[in-house]
């Protein structure tokens, strides 16, 4: 082993002996510290959780959702092909059918309407998952009108059916949600061909579905959700966000405790100096005990700040967590930088006369 | 061995100088004394030796070699050992730690030193008290915890500044004796003192008046 090594672990295990010495003082150093960088890393996963929830609430609201008509209706297959594009997240057709009315609810009449598969997923911003039989598929204001579930049989005209699938579409098309539908394949024509896109690929929605049915008499292609509901921008929001910048007041007020911390220790960096420690070698001790308080309560902050999330009943993703401990971690590397200058200032250089002060 | 200062000047505020010209040789195995009222420069004059400060002007030297810039005297301050008017000990640590840190620029750690640890506490009186905290020593105590500190350095030098300015008579004696007998022909101890009888127990005496020294 080197001499360098060998000094290394000198200064490493001293620097450990006072941060354990200290007992009270260490502790309320390492409180305070967590209590900064927990803070730092809440404020950071609070915003980044409230933009995600805004975006959800935009996306379950139908802020990617593109709706294409023609006057005289547009071809299903078309419409379904859609599906396979890589930028759209699923595409499908309705078209509006007859009024009915059951002959187990005379005076009760329902608009029914055809849909292709991926529609109802479209309209529903669920997944509503395969069928594997013909039936109606209510509107949840349908099946709570006619207190129908799954597996009722329903008597429309002279034909009767099952209700295989009950589906809220309250979110995006509210009259859709007290219509009756049957699944139908993509052949013939569709009223309508609703198609939802990525976040990322929405800004080419509109261009696409004009693309995609050019030629069309009178194709029309618009938003599901007006823009008045758009005027904020989740994307730019988590770009732009201020908390992600916590790591720099977070830092300086890290470095204001060590300086602290420093001066209220001179006499102690002033013995090391006696006796013989160099400059280097002090800034080691120092920043070797700031480490590990630093490193202690940075793995403590995120914890303090990740259980108060889920407290709050927040669910985390990794990413999120991950965005939490670098924010956090910055303050913590800008506070460690700037120990080194910390020492040399806060240590001086009237070594004799600090420890002849009494 | 020999520390070695020649035409030593210092000043803090321009045109008042505490130390003027001060030229002199401090050998191995002498015990030199420099008395002088508070505020003549004794421990600015001990700091300027003892390498935690810089002259304005002049040069200190070590066995001959002047040590000029900061990593030299960083260098050279491991071969020096300091003793305070009040004792400066990490008072929360143990006494066995606090003797330990007299090898630390030696890059020595308390398992390498137990020996010499063990043997320095012995000399001063302090065998019992290696698990104590330094903190709940008395004053003589804790000087004599200093001496111990110092000898495990093996240092060359030992810089001694109003060693005994907070004890009582016997301390001061008990102190004093430890201070001049230990370290033998191995290192120069400088001792600055208020204590005429500490004085005189030195081979040689310096009074430091108006910034000059002068043979007592």
């Amino acid at each position: 082993m080197s001499g360098g090594e060998w000094r290394l672990r000198v200064i490493v295990n001293d620097a450990s002996r006072n941060f354990v010495a200290r007992g009270a003082a260490s502790l309320a150093w390492l409180v305070l510290t967590s209590l900064v960088l927990g803070t730092i890393a809440l404020a950071e996963l609070e915003a980044v959780d409230r933009i995600r929830r805004f975006e959800a609430e935009r996306v379950a609201a139908g802020a990617y959702v593109f709706v294409a008509r023609s006057n005289d209706g547009l071809l299903a297959g078309r419409c379904d092909s859609l599906r396979s594009v890589d930028a759209v997240r699923e595409a499908g057709g309705i078209s509006e059918g007859a009024i009915v009315n059951l002959r187990s609810a005379p005076g009760l009449y329902f608009q029914s309407g055809y849909v292709t598969p991926g529609a109802l997923n479209v309209m529903s911003g669920t997944d509503v998952g395969p069928l594997t039989h013909r039936g109606w598929v209510l509107g949840a204001a349908s099946a709570m009108e006619l207190r129908a579930a799954p597996g009722w049989i329903i008597d429309v005209g002279a034909d009767r059916e099952q209700v295989i699938r009950v589906v809220s579409f309250e979110r995006r098309n509210v009259a859709i949600n007290r219509w009756m539908l049957q699944v139908v394949g993509p052949i013939g024509l569709v009223d309508e061909c609703w198609a939802e896109f990525d976040r990322a690929t929405e800004g080419v929605g509109p261009l696409l579905l004009a693309a995609w049915f050019v030629g069309e008499p009178g194709l029309e292609v618009k938003r599901l959700v007006s823009a008045g509901t758009l005027s904020r921008d989740p994307r730019e929001e988590l770009l732009n966000r201020p908390q992600q910048h916590g790591w720099i007041p977070g830092g300086m007020g890290l470095a204001s405790v060590a300086w602290f911390v420093i001066l209220s220790r001179r006499r102690e960096t002033a013995l090391y100096t006696a006796v013989g420690l160099s400059r280097p070698g002090l800034v080691m001790l120092v920043g070797v005990e700031f480490l590990l308080v630093v490193g202690v309560a940075w793995v403590a902050g995120i914890l303090i700040a990740t259980g108060v999330m889920y407290a709050s009943g927040a669910t985390l993703s990794g990413d999120q967590v991950l965005m939490g401990a670098v924010t956090s971690g910055s303050a913590a590397l800008l506070a460690s930088i700037s120990i080194p200058i910390l020492v040399v200032v806060g240590s001086g250089s009237a070594i004799a006369q600090a420890l002849k002060e009494t | 061995m020999s520390l070695e200062l020649t035409r030593v000047a210092h000043w803090y505020r321009p045109g008042q100088e505490l130390l003027r010209n001060i030229s002199i040789v401090f050998r191995a195995g002498t015990t030199t004394a420099i008395s002088g009222p508070s505020g003549s420069g004794k421990t600015t004059l001990l700091s300027i030796a003892g390498l935690l400060q810089v002259a304005r002007e002049g040069l200190v030297s070590l066995d001959g070699q002047a040590i000029t810039g900061r990593r030299q005297a960083e260098l050279a301050r491991a071969k020096i050992s300091w003793i305070f008017q009040s004792a400066n000990v990490l008072g929360r640590r143990s006494v066995f730690d606090n003797v330990a840190l007299g090898g630390f620029a030696r890059g020595a750690d308390r398992r390498m030193l137990r020996n010499d640890i063990g043997a320095s506490l012995e000399r001063v009186g302090l065998s019992e008290f290696g698990e104590r905290r330094a903190a709940t020593l008395s004053g003589g105590e804790l000087q004599r915890l200093s001496i111990a500190r110092a000898l495990v350095g093996r240092p060359l030098v030992v810089l001694a500044d109003e060693p005994t300015g907070q004890l009582d008579r016997a301390n001061t004696e008990l102190v004093a004796s430890l201070l001049i007998g230990s370290f033998g022909n191995e290192a120069a101890v400088i001792v600055a003192t208020h204590d005429e009888r500490v004085a005189a127990a030195c081979t040689h005496h310096f009074r430091l008046i108006d910034g000059a020294l002068h043979s007592a």
